[in-house]
């Protein structure tokens, strides 16, 4: 059951892929093989720090096997990276165009990263 | 008595205030804008005392671990995280409160010490020379100014050269602060950060007062928004090119002419008097 994850903003139909990962309103998961497509809110949007460190265990915890977003910082890729999550840098835009790119094999892999946001 | 100079943004002239009233004073100078200290291009003691900053960060032995999941759960600065059947540490996002060694039921987290930066002191003529610096890459530079203020001796005048901007670096000097002195340039841009600072000192329950730097006499904004506030406006530092090129080869002002030093003196007068009030 390979589980594709996307950070969104907005919810329902109207939702579009989120240019931010610890900071998305909520994560959209894909089953790729029942075509079923439910939404979780993000549960490092509301964290004082380390967003993306919880917004990672997050995806993780869902049990994803495959991650699109337009950019990570380094701690979320460490923690997905650690948990044998695919990367994938994702199109901006519409949820749905970004999922068909994807199982198109048109997405790149995500591999650069930026430095963590933490505030001082 | 302590006394925070801040400023909204780096460049205003925290650092020529501060060196120049401690200088005038023969009182404490403090530097505390622990990411970029400069105050030593001024004030350069010969012999130096230091210690280190540390802080504690928690490490998992794994072979005692049993995936609870406790600490990771309980961290509300998400510095840990559970994946591929192991504890992640994220040092930098640990605010080193020690929860999770307390709560781990089987023993697995201890805690160890990461040196971040260092609090020196030295004497420069009759000034004594404080201040902190973190180590380059350390994210938060919070304990490093929380140590330099808890190792000040408490009697005398500490002029504190505070950090820019309204960060928590700035918050944590101007709370340790008996009085807040706000550096500004008569600008638009100088007003925004006075307004700015002024709420910061309010959050804390600080008075404050101002000095303008760069002074001329064309912009009264910034006297505009003193009288709004009701910020007493202590001194005015002339926009003067020589005071610019003293600055630029290190020197203190205070310790270079009668006129220069009485500048600095008048600001110490009032600020006694208003903080007396």
């Amino acid at each position: 059951m390979p589980l594709v994850v996307l950070p969104v903003a907005g919810s329902g139909s109207a939702s579009k892929v989120s240019d931010s990962f610890g900071r998305a309103e909520a994560f959209l998961v894909y089953d790729t093989e029942s075509g079923e497509r439910t939404e979780q809110p993000n549960q490092g949007l509301s964290s004082s720090g380390g967003a993306g460190i919880k917004a990672a265990q997050q995806v993780v915890d869902v049990g994803a096997n495959v991650l699109l977003a337009p950019q990570l910082g380094e701690n979320a890729a460490k923690i997905l990276r650690a948990g044998g999550i695919s990367l994938f840098k994702s199109r901006s835009g519409d949820t749905s165009d970004t999922i068909a790119a994807y199982l198109a094999g048109e997405l790149p892999p995500l591999t650069q990263t930026h430095p963590s946001q933490h505030g001082a | 008595m302590k006394i925070a100079v801040l400023s909204g943004k780096g460049g205003a002239g925290k650092t020529l205030v501060a060196v120049n009233l401690a200088a005038a004073a023969n009182a404490r100078y403090v530097d505390c804008d622990v990411e970029e200290p400069n105050g030593h291009l001024f004030l350069t003691p010969t012999e130096v005392a230091a210690e280190q900053v540390t802080v504690t960060v928690p490490v998992v032995e794994a072979a005692t671990c049993t995936g609870c999941r406790k600490c990771v759960d309980f961290c509300r600065f998400n510095a840990l995280a559970w994946v591929n059947d192991e504890v992640m540490v994220f040092e930098e996002a640990c605010k080193s409160c020690g929860g999770c060694a307390v709560l781990c039921p089987s023993g697995a987290i201890s805690e160890e010490l990461r040196v971040i930066g260092h609090v020196h002191q030295g004497m420069v003529n009759s000034v004594e020379a404080w201040g902190g610096a973190i180590r380059p890459g350390v994210v938060s530079g919070v304990p490093v100014v929380q140590q330099v203020l808890r190792s000040l001796p408490a009697n005398g005048l500490s002029v504190i050269d505070g950090p820019p901007g309204a960060s928590c670096l700035a918050l944590e000097t101007a709370r340790a602060a008996d009085y807040c002195l706000l550096v500004a340039e008569p600008t638009k841009f100088g007003v925004h950060n006075v307004r700015m600072i002024h709420q910061l000192t309010v959050a804390v329950d600080r008075r404050c007062g101002v000095v303008i730097n760069k002074a001329t006499d064309g912009d009264t904004s910034v006297e505009e928004l003193c009288a709004e506030l009701g910020l007493p406006v202590l001194g005015r530092i002339a926009y003067d090119p020589q005071i610019a090129l003293a600055n630029s080869q290190g020197l203190v002002l205070a310790w270079q002419d009668d006129a220069q030093r009485q500048v600095f003196v008048d600001i110490l007068d009032r600020l006694g008097a208003v903080v007396a009030q």
